[in-house]
């Protein structure tokens, strides 16, 4: 099987296939949104909880596994 | 397999230019805000997620701007200030069709499915006693002080603290440093006490696991005093659950303030931990720490046989904890969040309901269909607060400004 790159993946809509998976909602193409597959997101509280809570989210020790 | 180097923070925001130093010099590209609801108007084209980690009091309006604007949202526990709220939120999800996860890490962990599998396969048998303490609150520690005086003596508002907008939606008061930037747990205006912030982890398995739904009762049967409206520095409540189908009724006790259950000659304990929980089964019992990560049997001659011979596995696990399982679900990549909104709500309701009678020393009867308070009429006016003018989100729901209520209400 051929392997598609990411965005392949995420324009068919594969995750369809899976049954139980969501549709891909997040705005990869949409103006304004970013470009390279990563989801633009907001935290509110940036300091205190946040801090704590999304430093590890968005610090790049995110692992993927597909 | 693909490395991934987090995603992209676009747009940071608070009401506390100290607190906020760090992230701000850390996402140095994010553009800061003091007021969601004006960065929800400025970059919703921008934006594809929000998560939202301020004090309690505050959620609501942020997850419920964030969702009208049809953006993700990752919402700390537990979830929001009252059961008005909380479930308002899980029908904004549906709704909008976002993908929703609260903050209770614990759910995203083997621990949990452990206990869920292992009850389900009847190692543990019938379970109609939970117990669950919580060492803190300790008012030397983080988030929990007491000040000289209550309520607190007024203060000048510091510079870089927009005072107005971190009170939000609660009445307007002077300000005062012992309610920020970590201390605000302890007044009930703004937090749960320890309660509020822990059960959503301690009691996470018990509620998943036994499928707990609401409790009939809730009542607190030890409760140290306080001043009007902080938190005690012990209490004990019990939460009374109907039965559930073949499940029996179950009551679940909770400590804190260092009031722990008594030890039963069953579980082969010396001592408890500080903190923890245990589901008390007819065949034996099972028992956390403060958290559902790590679950053992108890006594332990139960849990080395079991550990040779162990149930199945039959829950998905999770890769790379809630944040991943939340980013995941957003990009297509992994199915809805376990503690998405139409299941953590119903635990942050449980927990709200146990915070509202540790507030008020109360024994309440609870009729979940109608979302009331049936015995204490007035107790009522805590399952929907009032808000003040601005603030009044989730009445109606539909695509419109953040600031909207804010520039429409007049009374």
């Amino acid at each position: 099987m051929k392997k598609e790159n990411r965005r392949d993946f995420l324009r068919r809509g594969a995750a369809l296939a899976a049954g139980v998976f969501v549709v891909p909602r997040f705005a990869i193409g949409k103006e304004g949104a970013s470009a390279n597959g990563k989801l633009n997101v907001a935290v509110i509280g940036a300091g205190g909880r946040g801090s704590a809570s999304f430093g590890r989210m968005f610090g790049g020790e995110r692992r993927r596994v597909m | 397999m693909e490395g991934c180097s987090g995603e992209n923070v676009a747009a940071l925001c608070d009401v506390n230019d100290d607190s906020a130093a760090k992230a701000r010099n850390q996402y140095s590209d994010a553009k800061y805000f003091h007021d969601f609801r004006v960065l929800m108007d400025t970059m919703s084209k921008e934006i594809d997620a929000v998560c939202v980690a301020i004090p309690d009091h505050t959620h609501f309006a942020a997850a419920l701007c964030a969702m009208q604007n049809g953006k993700h949202v990752y919402v700390e526990k537990p979830l929001a200030h009252n059961v008005w709220q909380v479930r308002t939120l899980k029908k904004a999800a549906r709704h909008y069709g976002v993908i929703s996860q609260m903050g209770n890490q614990g759910h995203a962990t083997d621990g949990i499915r452990c206990i869920k599998e292992w009850y389900e396969a009847g190692v543990i048998g019938e379970v109609k006693k939970v117990y669950a303490w919580f060492g803190g609150p300790d008012f030397q520690g983080s988030y929990f002080s007491k000040p000289d005086t209550y309520p607190p003596k007024p203060e000048e508002v510091p510079d870089t603290l927009q005072w107005n907008l971190w009170l939000g939606p609660a009445k307007e008061r002077p300000y005062s440093h012992s309610y920020l930037p970590r201390h605000w747990r302890g007044w009930y205006d703004f937090g749960n006490a320890e309660l509020g912030d822990w059960a959503c982890h301690t009691l996470d398995g018990p509620f998943w696991a036994l499928q707990l739904g609401m409790p009939e009762t809730i009542k607190a049967i030890e409760r140290s005093p306080s001043p009007d409206g902080f938190t005690p520095d012990r209490s004990i409540i019990r939460f009374s659950f109907p039965a559930r189908g073949e499940k029996p009724p179950v009551v679940l006790n909770w400590y804190d303030g260092g009031l722990k259950p008594e030890i039963q000659p069953g579980w082969g304990l010396d001592q408890l931990p500080g903190s923890g929980m245990i589901m008390v089964g007819s065949k034996c019992s099972l028992m956390t720490g403060g958290r559902p990560n790590n679950p053992k049997l108890i006594p332990d001659s139960v849990w080395n046989d079991f550990q040779s011979n162990p149930t199945d596995k039959t829950i998905p696990r999770i890769q790379g904890g809630p944040w991943n399982e939340w980013i995941d679900a957003i990009k297509g990549d992994g199915p809805m969040p376990g503690s998405n909104f139409d299941y953590s709500s119903d635990l942050a309701e449980m927990t709200l309901l146990g915070v509202l009678s540790q507030r008020f020393n109360a024994r309440i009867e609870y009729d979940a269909a109608k979302m009331k308070v049936t015995n204490d009429p007035k107790l009522n006016a805590y399952i929907k607060e009032p808000v003040r003018n601005g603030w009044s989100f989730g009445r109606t729901f539909g695509k419109r400004s953040c600031m909207h209520c804010f520039l429409s209400e007049s009374g």
